[in-house]
């Protein structure tokens, strides 16, 4: 056999293979999910959340909002915050040395005073330059810190060192949270017996083209912008499906950056957040497993699956790309600082399963994608393979993919069914027809974009303009 | 070449196109299921702004008139009462409401509960082998006033089930107040903290009457147990109970120590600072911080030379901690003047004048 057949064969059974595995585990996953779902709506119902709002008893909670230039908007933003349905409540939002006027509205609108408080840089971050407390008592929830600009993940370690609450609640500033967003969160930390709950996360959901008033969701719509509506259709996947399998499994490497709660002491012990990363949050999520594994403590990352936290997606290529290329990016170095853990039977679940999953699933899953269709492609055209196979495999591959979304839907229909127009419906029905050949093909590009940044050493966030959400359709 | 060739003479299109066809099928059905779903919930919610509004009618009726009206069901009603979940759905709404309510109007809507002949709905729930119908049952009988149901509800606060058992300690705590509490001295299962808060919340709203077994339940063998009781003692301030609060500290259990330094703090003697200072030395950080929190509120100034020991640790916390101890014990903020040369204590000197400030 020559060289060039081995490599052939290599690539023919290797993606075949791939294809297998990868289809049996969506399989798995979108089956495993659904009793987690359903019990998760079973156990809830008869919660009374409100008995959390209220408790001096409950957990004391500080909300940590890293902002960087966000002028426009932050003064709705922290309202919103502070408009939170719980009492042991601190919202600390950190000026991670915005060149706009974010700390001056800031100032002005909750009539903030610089006050002196000692700080232990517990973990290591940039410099802290003033830390404000409102002179009145209606805002004392607030605690503003001014600090040099860091990036996001410098910006949480200083959040951290500041909290004074044990639970930490990490959000992008620009965020729309559900009233009762911190009283789900927060609940497993409470329910945890013989394993100690040390994250816990929460459902993102695209906010785009919903109405939004005083910082607040008012009424939910299907966003009109295509790659926003395609996002609409991937994040129910992802956190109905994915997410809520892997949490069943005690198996989740990835806490969205946008919304999540951890446990300060183990995330402190673990070492906060890494900002030489753009992966930060799964980053931390990650190396939080791998200390309560290496200490040998029972432990769970939970995950919440309530629509919790709305979040404007990208709705343009420019800007859906950067953050794809981010994500790849995040992943890869990730996964890289952690190689350890690669299928080592030391770390369990998490070194057999967990990390392999991501590993060839989600880092390697572009590049095999791409790599592998090109070879299929150029094998049909030089006769290695017929195209009627060809065919036959894309076809395959297209059917189950809309199954697959087909039943995400149904499983969002029949549990939080936030899309209740059927046109709402059969719009993201559509939309998702149109995946394997527009949206797919662009996220696996950006992808390919992010491996080379990668090799290039290029290690920036990428700019992530918003267009905000005052952009509400007339009823 | 051959290789390859036999590779996808396996691989026959025809086998794919069946797979996919499958596929096709199960995303049609699928696609299907969503709109006849939705199509059932549009339904749905006609018959319960129908049921909704009886409901408002009966109350009405309840609240005007002196005696218990005679409940007339129209066809339509009785029709839509046959189906279970559409009595599920006014059992929940007869909850709602009746928690918002107080007295003989609370009462009235018990009365309708039992005039409809939901019981026996809530009874079918509590009787079923399924966990959350079984909780579900309990949560209805409980809120529907059924006390005549409590010997069996009783029988579950033990449950494996957590749900189950949440919900029966949660009526027993609702019917008997804190003579339910007995049921800690057979509990096997965790109380996780969740429950803990439920049940305090439940007692809050009633007048203490004495704990006769709170002893035992601090020497309980479920530590779940001896961590609520910890709260409590804390709580309701059980001062006869120092010493066996006291015995905690030495507990495996971190949160259970850390329930014990804050009750000791709640109902200390003239030893308890001798106690918690001898023991801080074998504590977490976390806990060290705790002692030093109630010392501060329990305190003399013969403590002053332990807490100026403290000031040697390496832990800022710890440092904040002790310096505002030694302002409180000594009620001088001029001690703070000595901090000035160290850095680090000049900061936090600065923070505790502002404080005090």
């Amino acid at each position: 056999m020559s060289f060039w057949q081995i490599i052939s064969n290599l690539l023919t059974y290797g993606v075949f293979l791939y294809s297998v595995t990868l289809l049996l585990f969506y399989i798995f996953i979108g089956l495993f999910s659904i009793g987690e779902t359903r019990k998760y709506i079973k156990k809830n119902i008869l919660t009374d959340y409100r008995l959390l709002a209220s408790s001096p008893h409950a957990p004391t909670v500080s909300i940590l909002a890293p902002a960087y230039n966000e002028g426009a908007t932050i003064i709705e933003n922290v309202r919103s915050l502070l408009s939170l349905y719980y009492s042991n409540l601190e919202v600390v939002i950190i000026n991670d040395g915005s060149k706009d006027d974010s700390l001056q509205k800031l100032i002005d609108a909750y009539q903030l005073e610089k006050i002196e408080r000692h700080v232990q840089y517990i973990i290591a971050s940039k410099e802290i330059k003033g830390i404000y407390k409102s002179s009145n008592p209606v805002y004392k929830k607030l605690v503003v810190v001014d600090k040099v600009n860091g990036g996001k993940a410098d910006a949480l370690n200083v959040g951290i060192n500041i909290a004074a609450h044990d639970l930490i609640v990490c959000i992008d500033v620009d965020c729309i949270l559900e009233q009762d967003a911190i009283l789900k969160l927060v609940k497993p930390f409470l329910e945890e017996t013989n394993e100690k709950t040390i994250a816990s996360g929460g459902v993102v959901r695209i906010a785009n083209s919903c109405e939004i008033k005083d910082g607040m969701l008012v009424k939910v719509h299907l966003p009109k912008n295509y790659w926003a509506r395609m996002q609409s259709l991937e994040y129910i996947r992802a956190f109905i499906l994915g997410r809520m399998a892997w949490a069943r499994l005690n198996g989740l490497l990835l806490i969205s950056g946008a919304f999540g709660a951890f446990d300060k002491r183990i995330a402190i012990e673990a070492g906060g957040y890494d900002h030489n990363t753009v992966g930060e949050d799964m980053e931390l999520v990650v190396r939080m497993r791998r200390y309560m594994e290496q200490k040998k403590i029972p432990y769970r990352v939970t995950y919440v699956p309530d629509p919790l936290c709305w979040t404007e997606a990208p709705s343009s290529t420019k800007i859906l790309g950067r953050q794809r290329n981010r994500w790849t990016r995040g992943t890869i170095e990730t996964l890289k600082l952690h190689k350890i853990m690669f299928f080592n039977p030391k770390y369990r679940l998490l070194g057999l399963l967990s990390y392999p999953y991501w590993f060839f699933f989600e880092m390697l899953a572009p590049g095999i994608e791409f790599i592998g269709m090109i070879a299929f492609l150029l094998m049909a055209i030089f006769n290695i393979i017929n195209w009627h196979l060809f065919l036959a495999l894309l076809l395959f591959v297209i059917t189950f993919g809309y199954t697959y979304s087909a039943f995400a839907a149904y499983m969002e229909v029949t549990t939080f069914n936030m899309y209740r127009r059927r046109t709402d419906m059969m719009k993201l029905l559509l939309t998702g027809l149109t995946e394997p050949f527009i949206f797919h093909p662009f996220v696996v590009w950006a992808a390919i974009k992010g491996y080379i940044d990668i090799i290039r050493k290029k290690n920036s966030w990428g700019e992530m303009t918003r267009q905000g959400f005052n952009q509400a359709p007339k009823p | 070449m051959k290789q390859r060739e036999s590779f996808f003479h396996l691989l026959k299109p025809d086998h794919l196109y069946a797979a996919s066809m499958f596929f096709a099928v199960i995303t049609l059905l699928l696609v299907s299921q969503v709109y006849i779903y939705l199509y059932i919930k549009k339904r749905r919610f006609r018959i319960i702004s129908q049921i909704n509004h009886q409901i408002n009618e009966w109350i009405g009726m309840i609240i005007s008139e002196k005696e218990f009206p005679v409940i007339d069901l129209t066809k339509e009603l009785k029709l839509y009462l046959k189906k279970e979940k559409n009595r599920e759905f006014l059992i929940d709404n007869l909850i709602k409401i009746r928690k918002n309510l107080t007295g003989s109007a609370a009462q009235s809507i018990v009365e309708l509960y039992k005039n409809l002949q939901l019981k026996d709905d809530s009874i079918a729930r509590f009787k079923s082998y399924a966990w959350h119908k079984k909780a579900k049952g309990i949560y209805e009988l409980y809120m529907m006033d059924q006390e005549a149901e409590l010997p069996d509800i009783y029988l579950y606060t033990n449950s494996k089930n957590e749900y189950i058992r949440m919900e029966a300690q949660t009526a027993i705590i609702g019917f008997w107040g804190f003579e339910g509490l007995t049921f800690l001295e057979s509990l096997e299962e965790p109380l996780h903290e969740w429950q803990q808060l439920k049940l305090l919340e439940q007692l809050s709203t009633l007048d203490i009457v004495p704990l006769q077994n709170l002893s035992l339940w601090l020497r309980s063998g479920n530590e779940y147990v001896k961590h609520f009781a910890l709260k409590l003692t804390d709580i309701y301030r059980q001062l006869d109970m120092h010493d066996l609060v006291a015995d905690c500290l030495q507990s495996a259990n971190v949160k259970i120590r850390a329930q014990a330094i804050k009750s000791l703090g709640r109902i200390a003697d003239d030893s308890t600072a001798e106690i918690l200072i001898s023991h801080y030395p074998t504590e977490t950080n976390d806990n060290k911080k705790k002692i030093l929190q109630q010392l501060a509120t329990i305190g003399n100034n013969n403590i002053t030379s332990f807490l100026e020991e403290v000031l040697k640790e390496d832990d800022d916390f710890l440092k904040l901690e002790a310096t505002r101890a030694l302002v409180a014990v000594n009620n001088d903020v001029k001690i703070l003047n000595k901090f000035q040369a160290d850095k680090t204590m000049a900061s936090i000197a600065r923070q505790i004048q502002y404080e005090q400030a």
